[in-house]
């Protein structure tokens, strides 16, 4: 490593100081703090995940409700509510797509009377919960990502889409 | 593999994150900022470790953690560009006894500050008795007295 003494300014300082430079990181210095408090707005919106607003979905299907996440963070836990909309003895969930890759189940509540896996997924059965009644899946997400899976209840099928952050 | 991963994520985002925060806030001891150095470290500690405590992963990290120092310090000797961005230059905050408005606005350094490093260090009682003052790049002020 070559031995290169600061130049000596004419107020007799010998400084390696850059004024140029330094003019323009403290610009970039206020860019990066908009961009903190976006980062902080954004968290309070639910835009990363850990609830707010924006953190979660709503999905209208034929006999149920679906409330599940919009935006999930890797290794933290997460839900999906069935709020149930019709009248029926049993419900049948399915859960596919891509959901085996993405998520793993943590419990469910209530427990289903019947359940079994499917391509990508598992359906489960749940019966005795009636109109308004409501099921909940402890999901946690298994790597980050943007998760597309499928969700049916019933006859009705539709994709959702999930965003894991790291 | 994630333990690596985890690390030098981390190491790079605290690194930028306080990098761009501005240099008083590395040299600055009032209680806030002690608070804020320990909600940091306990912060971070999870994102590191996820849900591993195991010996073996806590050893992979401390070792990623340090090889990612060395291997930026390398880097920094081999790029001047690299050092310049990432360790920044001093400051002049005050030249010939006239303090820099604009480097003490934009440092974020008030002339009460200075007063405060002058009479710690130097046991130094006014403005007039400072001939420079250089905010270094750790964040710390140099203080040099008038010659009497």
């Amino acid at each position: 490593m070559p031995l290169e003494a600061p130049p000596i300014r004419s107020d007799g300082l010998q400084i390696a100081d850059n004024r140029r430079f330094q003019r323009r990181f403290w610009k970039v210095e206020r860019v990066a703090w908009v961009f903190f408090a976006a980062v902080v707005v954004a968290g309070l919106a639910g835009l990363t995940g850990g609830g707010g607003y924006f953190s979660r979905q709503q999905v209208q299907l034929s006999e149920a409700i679906v409330d599940l996440p919009r935006v999930s963070r890797w290794e933290d836990s997460d839900h999906i509510l069935l709020t149930f909309t019709s009248d029926a003895p049993t419900y049948t969930i399915r859960l596919g797509g891509g959901f085996n890759g993405a998520f793993s189940i943590d419990q469910v509540q209530p427990q289903p009377a019947r359940s079994r896996a499917v391509p990508g997924g598992l359906e489960m059965e749940f019966s005795g919960v009636g109109s308004g009644g409501t099921a909940r899946i402890g999901i946690m997400p298994s790597a980050p990502g943007l998760a597309t899976l499928s969700l049916g209840v019933g006859g009705n099928e539709t994709s959702v889409r999930v965003l894991v952050l790291p | 593999m994630d333990a690596v991963l985890r690390g030098v994520a981390v190491y790079f985002v605290l690194l930028v994150v306080t990098r761009l925060s501005g240099r008083r806030t590395l040299a600055q001891t009032t209680p806030f900022d002690f608070v804020l150095l320990l909600i940091i470290a306990e912060t971070t500690q999870q994102a590191l470790l996820g849900d591993d405590f195991s010996i073996t992963n806590a050893f992979v990290l401390i070792v990623t953690l340090f090889l990612t120092d060395i291997l930026l310090a390398y880097f920094k000797q081999w790029a001047p560009t690299a050092e310049l961005v990432l360790d920044g230059t001093p400051t002049v905050l005050m030249s010939r006894g006239e303090p820099d408005a604009e480097a003490l606005d934009r440092a974020r350094v008030s002339l009460s500050d200075i007063l405060e490093n002058a009479r710690e260090k130097h046991g130094l009682q006014r403005l007039e008795d400072i001939e420079a003052v250089v905010l270094e790049v750790g964040g710390s002020l140099s203080i040099i007295p008038k010659e009497k």
